[in-house]
């Protein structure tokens, strides 16, 4: 079975970084295992240190490790038009909807369809067969939880009664209650733009089964025993509000919650204490006195950063039921190649032993 | 102490990368104007309750509250900013309640690209530009935008759906919203970044996507700037030289300054790319790191706006 592992985290945690990090970890435990973004940033080419990541997946060269490191980089508009090909009845009706100057502007800005695609994706990676683990890199989106209900509001837009029900208004047969809600949305819209619109769910509606199918498939994928979550959270703005929510998400779902992965984590340098004058002779006397105590201030502020991330941390597990935490430290100075993400997969499950016990009262 | 030109428009746009501090650049940008005597509304589109939370309102709605002398907090979710825009359309009663209950046109308007965050704007434009009985004067008003991560200004945003739509009533508030979005006596735009390489990159990308769309950037806010972590001289190499020779408890210090130093060097650079990129005479306001998340950061902002060079 495909393990699968999902990083789920707000805007500017370093989801990213840490699903890349988590890749090379499982290459280092001796995992055939694929890594998939779907940040246009290039980010984690930059990270990986390759230059270019297709829709399909490409090899990362990874000194020794036993196993293999591989990455893709979702295009949405490719996926979307494997679906349109994949559930379409007959090949011209798929190739007329491709077509479609609407579907053209639709398709990969409909709500939720970053997420969708992901997932989509995911899907397609797991039933291969040829992974140990796939990482997935979730679109940054502000609610965490937006990437579970991607499938159920992409699967609405789709859905078979609703289609049927539209096609059945223009063609004028159809429930009071609707017919005079879609009147209403008639004056809202506007007769054009409903047209327009009747015509794409015309071309969609024979997807609509297909998509219906595979939407149990991938809430059974999403939840399933071998599905992972983790919260990607930053050290400095941990963000407890959107944690609450995702967590009683997940509870809500059946989802397994992996643990907490705390970026930007401060090593602790221990307590300062007379420490005496910096020993440096190239300094007179006045320039070690502000050395010092410039770097004497490094140290204190750092003490004080890292005793903060710790209760952070804590805070953290304890408010998830005493769940696991991983404390990942900040890398130095810009990311360099995988080298940098050797290290802090070091610190990441599966290589590393959860870095904060769970806090008994 | 004055206010940068920016905040003496109607509508200030606050964008950036996920993290670099919108929300506390949002409330701080109220702040200061609060300080000048403007009456400022901050308007969160998301319905996360940080900002709230920062300025000690636990419920935040869409009826404005009051967080602190002359600031105002608004929370604009699509659904609300849908029965306002219906309310406004078709007045209020039977038809609107059918259409917002009814599971076919729900599915549909979720479906439209783009709708949302329009209704969200139309609100706004309504606000400022034809605001009811009921509704309070605000001198500017701060959106607390979406992150610029998917490379789509709302100005584009609103552009598409016009031209996707055509004709109708949400043609016609696409067409609005990008006038008012373009126009310089009204709206400006401003950036929210952080003195590090990748969310400088992506703001300079948005920048010119900004000048690309026909807008101009209003200002940029340079968020925690960090201090300059030892002397300027001599050099940190010789200092540490002497350190890592002797044997003594200050060899702790050596990671933690090669790293506080390489960092002051890539913000150095990096605010010295950014200069160079940015247009004469473009606002910038820099704003110290403050440790303590919360209020104390969101002070910081509004010092740091209303010192601005």
């Amino acid at each position: 079975m495909t393990q699968v592992e999902i990083c789920c985290g707000v805007g500017g945690t370093g989801k990213t970084t840490t699903a890349a990090a988590l890749g090379v970890g499982h290459a280092l435990a001796g995992h055939r295992v694929v890594v998939l973004t779907i940040d246009p940033a290039r980010r984690l080419a930059d990270a990986l240190g390759t230059q270019t990541l297709g829709n399909t997946p490409s090899r990362v060269p990874l000194a020794d490790a036993p196993g293999e490191l591989w990455a893709l980089m979702l295009d949405r508009k490719d996926t979307w038009d494997k679906i349109v090909r994949r559930f379409s009845s007959d090949a011209d009706r798929a190739e007329k909807l491709l077509e479609n100057r609407y579907y053209k502007a639709v398709s990969t800005r409909l709500t939720g369809s970053h997420e969708y695609m992901a997932i989509e994706k995911l899907h397609e990676l797991v039933s291969s067969e040829q992974w140990d683990v796939v990482v997935v890199d979730t679109p940054p989106t502000r609610h965490v939880v937006d990437f579970f209900e991607a499938p159920e509001r992409v699967r609405r837009v789709f859905d078979h009664s609703v289609i049927s029900k539209l096609i059945r208004t223009s063609n004028g047969l159809f429930g009071f209650a609707s017919k005079s809600a879609m009147g209403v949305f008639h004056r809202l819209a506007g007769e054009r733009e409903i047209e327009d619109i009747y015509e794409l769910f015309n071309l969609i509606s024979d997807l609509s089964h297909g998509f219906r199918s595979r939407h149990s498939e991938v809430r059974d994928l999403l939840r399933a025993n071998t599905t992972t979550y983790w919260l990607v959270a930053n050290a400095d703005a941990p963000q407890r509000n959107n944690i609450i929510g995702f967590l009683s998400a997940l509870r809500e779902r059946d989802m397994y919650f992996g643990g907490f992965l705390l970026n930007r984590c401060e090593a602790d340098p221990g307590r300062v204490s007379q420490l005496g004058p910096v020993p440096a002779p190239a300094l007179n006397s006045e320039q070690t006195d502000t050395w010092s105590e410039a770097l004497e201030r490094l140290l204190r502020r750092q003490h004080t950063r890292a005793l903060r991330h710790q209760a952070a941390g804590q805070g953290l597990s304890a408010s998830a039921g005493d769940a696991p935490v991983w404390m990942l430290p900040e890398l130095s100075g810009q990311l360099r190649a995988t080298a940098g993400l050797s290290d802090l997969a070091r610190c990441l499950p599966p290589l590393a032993a959860a870095s904060i016990s769970p806090v008994s009262d | 102490m004055s206010l940068p030109a920016f905040l003496e428009q109607k509508f200030v746009v606050v964008t950036g990368k996920g993290g670099v501090g919108r929300t506390t650049v949002s409330a701080g940008l109220a702040l200061a104007a609060a300080q000048q005597g403007k009456t400022a509304l901050v308007i969160e589109m998301s319905g996360t309750a940080d900002v709230a939370e920062a300025l000690g309102i636990s419920n935040p709605s869409f009826e404005a509250q009051q967080a602190a002398p002359g600031v105002w907090l608004m929370t604009l979710t699509p659904a609300e900013c849908l029965s306002d825009f219906g309310r406004r359309k078709l007045g209020a009663g039977k038809l609107l309640t059918r259409l917002l209950n009814n599971r076919v046109s729900r599915a549909f308007l979720d479906a439209v690209p783009g709708l949302h965050a329009l209704l969200q704007l139309g609100k706004i434009e309504n606000l400022i530009n034809e605001p009811g009985p009921s509704d309070r004067h605000y001198d500017v008003v701060i959106l607390d935008a979406p992150a610029t991560g998917h490379g789509l200004t709302l100005l584009a945003a609103a552009r598409a759906m016009r031209e996707m739509t055509r004709v109708g009533p949400f043609h016609d508030l696409a067409r609005v919203i990008e006038l008012f979005l373009a126009d310089p006596a009204i709206t400006s735009v401003v950036l929210t970044t952080l003195p590090e390489a990748l969310p400088v990159n992506e703001s300079l990308q948005f920048a010119s996507a900004l000048e690309a769309d026909g807008a101009t950037l209003g200002g940029v806010i340079v968020n925690q700037l960090r201090p300059r972590p030892v002397p300027e001289a001599p050099a940190w190499a010789t200092v540490r030289e002497g350190i890592a020779n002797a044997s003594s408890p200050w060899s702790n210090v050596l990671p933690i300054a090669d790293r506080a130093v390489a960092q002051y060097a890539e913000q150095e650079a990096v605010l010295r790319r950014l200069i160079e990129a940015l247009p004469d005479g473009c606002p910038q306001v820099r704003v110290p790191r403050v440790e303590e998340a919360g209020l104390p950061r969101i002070d910081a902002v509004a010092q740091a706006t209303l010192e601005q060079s």
